[in-house]
């Protein structure tokens, strides 16, 4: 199972790599979003607003990662062909770690925009920031699988995943924003430790199930 | 056809019950509950709120247990409640947050307080079966569409947990919600806490009959599209 997932990981990478269709999507997208927020609110932010703002781009670009995670599949019978080899596990888990590795590039991204725009130090608070987006990717990645592989074949996907996405996810948004608001005031981990253990929570539950209605939805 | 008949008899049994009820409870709210002396006949709107609030959660569980049921068993009989039930929680959700707004202003001075919980948990259960209802019209396929939603009613449930949670960690101010009831003392002037009961009893019947209703009405269709296809 390990070997077809990291497969499907390289098929997916390679895919993204050769035809940059999501990358350029997000690297625009997140340009223009942070771009509207500098402008709106100045460059001198809060640590407050600054989680805020970068809570809401990492949610709006990862939403149109997510959706993407499935392009691929829906074409030339290519998802019946792989679950025609009999488990679909290999399916989720190797989607859910391209997803959450393909998230946190970009978020790495949206970061650099950030810095940039706003002329805000984050690199000194990097590894808190680290911390607090890999406990929220696994769950967006979980999450955002499941729904995504449900919807692929639907019309109006990108506005149906949003709204069902969003609801789902809003605990760890609001435990994203308030440790980004923790860290980027100059607290340590142990101050987030309570938004790390939720975050931790959150995905212990949400993979579990995730991963048991991926082949529900598939059926 | 016998199948179909056999739910009417319970339905009928409960929707006599909430007319009773129902006229008892308007009785009750207007002639024999007192007028709150600081909120005035603005308190009255408490009876309402706070019975559609026991009818919505009661409405969200019975979507929650039969969405697993059809998960498990992919039983059609369990879709049909599953879907009458989320859309009774968005329609009695909707008289939450509404009559929640109006006691707001009138409580509070303001409509929608941000940092309560409990209104927060009410927002995003009704946004969440708002959105069921929007995904179960918009995906075509009957087998995804059922399986689609159940899933998503199973994922939208689990979030409540982590919401209640975020209250003690969020470091929020004191909640302005009180608790009306707990073990030892119900906090209120008898005659209020009746007029509350009766208002509940009713509100329960209501959710009850409204789900038994639509599903029964989602079976005869079914029962139909058979027939048709025959």
């Amino acid at each position: 199972m390990i070997k077809r997932a990291i497969l499907l990981v390289k098929k997916d990478i390679a895919i993204e790599l050769s035809q940059f269709r999501a990358v350029g999507t997000i690297a625009i997208m997140s340009i223009l979003i942070i771009l509207i927020f500098a402008l709106a609110m100045g460059q001198a932010i809060s640590a407050a607003q600054a989680g805020a703002v970068l809570a809401i781009s990492f949610l709006f670009c990862g939403i149109v990662a997510v959706e993407r995670s499935f392009d691929s599949e829906t074409q030339n019978g290519a998802m019946d062909a792989m679950r025609s080899m009999g488990q679909t596990d290999f399916i989720f888990w190797g989607k859910c770690l391209f997803v959450a590795g393909f998230l946190l590039a970009v978020e790495i991204w949206i970061c650099l925009v950030f810095a940039v725009m706003f002329n805000f130090d984050l690199f000194s608070f990097w590894l808190g920031i680290l911390v607090l987006l890999c406990g929220f990717n696994i769950s967006f990645a979980a999450v955002g699988v499941v729904f995504s592989a449900m919807l692929a074949k639907c019309r109006g996907k990108g506005f149906l995943l949003t709204l069902l996405v969003l609801p789902v996810l809003i605990s760890p948004v609001i435990a994203i924003t308030s440790g980004l608001k923790v860290v980027l005031s100059g607290g340590g981990l142990g101050e987030i430790s309570n938004w790390l253990k939720f975050l931790a929570g959150f995905d212990v539950v949400f993979v579990g199930l995730a991963w048991i209605s991926f082949e529900k939805v598939l059926e | 056809m016998k199948k179909l008949v056999s739910g009417f008899a319970v339905m009928n049994l409960l929707a006599v019950g909430w007319a009773v009820t129902t006229a008892l409870t308007v009785w009750l709210v207007m002639m024999y509950a007192p007028v709150d002396a600081e909120l005035g006949y603005s308190q009255k709107i408490f009876y309402v709120h706070i019975g559609s609030a026991a009818a919505m959660m009661i409405a969200v569980l019975s979507a929650f247990i039969c969405s697993i049921l059809y998960l498990v068993r992919r039983n059609l009989r369990a879709d049909n409640y599953a879907v009458a039930s989320a859309q009774t929680a968005a329609v009695v959700g909707a008289i939450v947050l509404i009559t929640g707004m109006m006691w707001a202003k009138a409580a509070w001075g303001t409509f929608f307080p941000l940092t309560e919980v409990k209104l927060l948990i009410f927002l995003l259960l009704w946004v969440i079966f708002v959105a069921y209802i929007i995904l179960r019209n918009a995906i075509e396929d009957s087998g995804i569409k059922r399986a689609g939603s159940a899933v998503f009613a199973v994922f939208g449930f689990l979030t409540m947990p982590f919401v209640l949670f975020i209250n003690r960690w969020a470091e929020m101010p004191s909640q302005l919600h009180p608790t009306v009831i707990t073990a030892h003392d119900s906090g209120m002037e008898p005659r209020m806490l009746v007029t509350l009961l009766c208002s509940i009893v009713s509100w329960l019947l209501a959710g009850a009959v409204l789900i038994i209703v639509r599903a029964k009405i989602a079976e005869i269709e079914q029962a139909f599209e058979t027939l048709e296809t025959k």
